[in-house]
């Protein structure tokens, strides 16, 4: 049972009037969830049953959660039994069916990593919700894309998880929590050999677990103003800072939900950092924006208010019309609408860049 | 070169090995390095970036790197920093170190004869168009 999460008395359908969006969608963060951490115990070796049973629950990270109308999801997405995003016939008819989505990659929100467990423990969380992913959504419906959980505080583990787990139908991804210190940081780079040996990308998501630089504001509003950007950027640099990119050079990572429009700043920023202390870090061969433009993408949602004059100009100071990725965040309350979100009078082939084809091509779908 | 587009600015023993002087050849300002294996470089005085002198900057080696995090000393008598912001200029090319085409430095061409040392009067062709760009910005 989650706590911040109100229950509806009937069973909802959307609370939108619009028609289905016609054009095919990629939809790069959607978030399946489980009903209750009693799911896992099937998949879970026995030693562990009593740590849920004696009350370990998920979703912890909602220890943040600000006070809203129904908990982090759309009012019109929570349904009978469990967390928005637990039924399946809801999401397929809110999301797959009403905005044409080809393929919904399902990104969770359970990050062994950022948990406080045992090494251990998080380790056995982590192959539990693979397969309950696997069976429960993967194998359901072919639209679906999934991302492969790993305990992020333990790479070399996280790397055999990813070894058991890749060659399964229908993986695309490896997803980490933002929480885990900086992945610049040579102990993780087991987990990105293991993403290149496989092919698979390397997803980062925003936690609410994060704090700001100015640790957890008093309001919601400050701290998704302030907390996602701010981990996002920390990750973005460390991974450029640190030479990952050397070190993987087949390496994608796509950061989901930190925002995108603050790209032009961080992209100078180190820029001029790196041409005034190159000393620091020779090993780079190339300017850091020109590795975040062949190895970063960054998903849309929650779009900030652009006009299209605006976000064309953005992606021009960004060098590049391929690095936003549409995604939805279905099913919480700050979910874009695939047909609303965009900024009326974007071109075309823009549009159909952002929605679908940048990742198409991205994911290799 | 010919003799008449030249300048002698200064003797081989007025710049020991490892160390740099500022010399001029007309009304141009420029940074003479003499690298530890005897190499004489000249290159323009003035940083791209911001205008600092380079002369009150360091001439030497730098940081190189064989992988991520294996630091080496490297470029020894190659190199000129910044006194300001640290930028990084190969004396044999001009280039900067971070790579971009557009910061450079001028380089001359250098030649010596006896004990004297001479400077080509104007900027070795390849930083020609690099400079009138800066200029033109």
């Amino acid at each position: 049972v989650v706590r911040s999460l109100s229950v509806t008395a009937t069973r909802p359908t959307t609370s939108s009037r619009d028609p289905v969006t016609r054009e095919p969608l990629i939809d790069a963060d959607v978030h399946e969830m489980l009903v209750s951490a009693d799911q896992l115990l099937p998949h879970l070796p026995k030693q562990w049953h009593r740590y849920v049973k004696s009350g370990w629950t998920y979703p912890f990270f909602f220890t943040y959660g600000y006070p809203t109308d129904a908990g982090f999801a759309r009012v019109d997405a929570v349904p009978l039994v469990g967390p928005a995003g637990s039924d399946y016939d809801l999401m397929r008819e809110q999301l797959l069916e009403a905005h044409n989505v080809e393929t919904a990659i399902l990104t969770s929100l359970f990050f062994p990593g950022d948990m406080r467990v045992q090494t251990e423990f998080g380790n056995a969380l982590a192959s539990a919700y693979n397969d309950w992913v696997t069976e429960t959504w993967l194998d359901r419906d072919e639209r679906f894309r999934g991302s492969i959980c790993v305990n992020a505080s333990d790479p070399q583990a996280a790397a055999r998880e990813i070894d058991r787990v890749a060659d399964r139908p229908r993986y695309i991804q490896v997803i980490l929590g933002p929480m885990n210190g900086g992945y610049g940081e040579e102990r993780f780079d087991p987990i990105f050999s293991a993403a290149e040996r496989h092919g698979l990308a390397v997803a980062i998501h925003g936690s609410a677990r994060a704090e700001t630089a100015i640790g957890y504001p008093e309001y919601l509003a400050e701290w998704r103003v302030l907390g996602p950007p701010q981990q996002h950027q920390a990750q973005v640099v460390s991974l450029l800072f640190h030479g990952v990119f050397e070190r993987h050079p087949d390496l994608r990572v796509v950061f989901v939900e930190g925002g995108w429009s603050w790209l032009p700043h961080l992209m100078w920023r180190m820029d001029e950092n790196y041409r005034s202390l190159r000393v620091e870090l020779p090993w780079l061969k190339r300017m850091p924006s020109e590795y975040l433009l062949e190895h970063m993408r960054f998903t849309t949602q929650p779009m900030e208010g652009v006009t299209a004059t605006q976000l064309i100009q953005l992606l021009e100071h960004i060098g590049s019309d391929e690095i936003l990725l549409f995604s939805s965040d279905y099913p919480h309350w700050d979910f874009d609408a695939s047909n609303r979100v965009m900024p009326a009078g974007l071109p075309t082939d823009l549009l159909r860049k952002i929605q679908y084809e940048n990742a198409k091509a991205w994911y290799r779908l | 070169v010919s003799v008449a587009e030249r300048t002698a600015v200064c003797s081989v023993s007025d710049l020991a090995p490892g160390e740099k002087r500022v010399v001029r050849s007309g009304r141009r300002e420029m940074l003479l390095c003499r690298a530890p294996s005897g190499d004489i470089h000249a290159v323009g005085n003035i940083c791209p970036h911001q205008g600092a002198a380079l002369c009150d900057g360091t001439f030497g080696g730098t940081a190189i790197a064989d992988g991520v995090g294996r630091y080496e000393w490297g470029l020894d008598g190659e190199v000129v920093r910044c006194p300001w912001h640290g930028w990084e200029f190969d004396v044999k090319s001009g280039r900067s170190l971070f790579g971009e085409a557009t910061a450079r430095i001028a380089t001359y061409e250098v030649t010596v004869e006896g004990d004297d040392i001479f400077v080509a009067d104007t900027p070795t062709k390849q930083n020609v168009k690099a400079l009138i760009d800066k200029e033109e910005q």
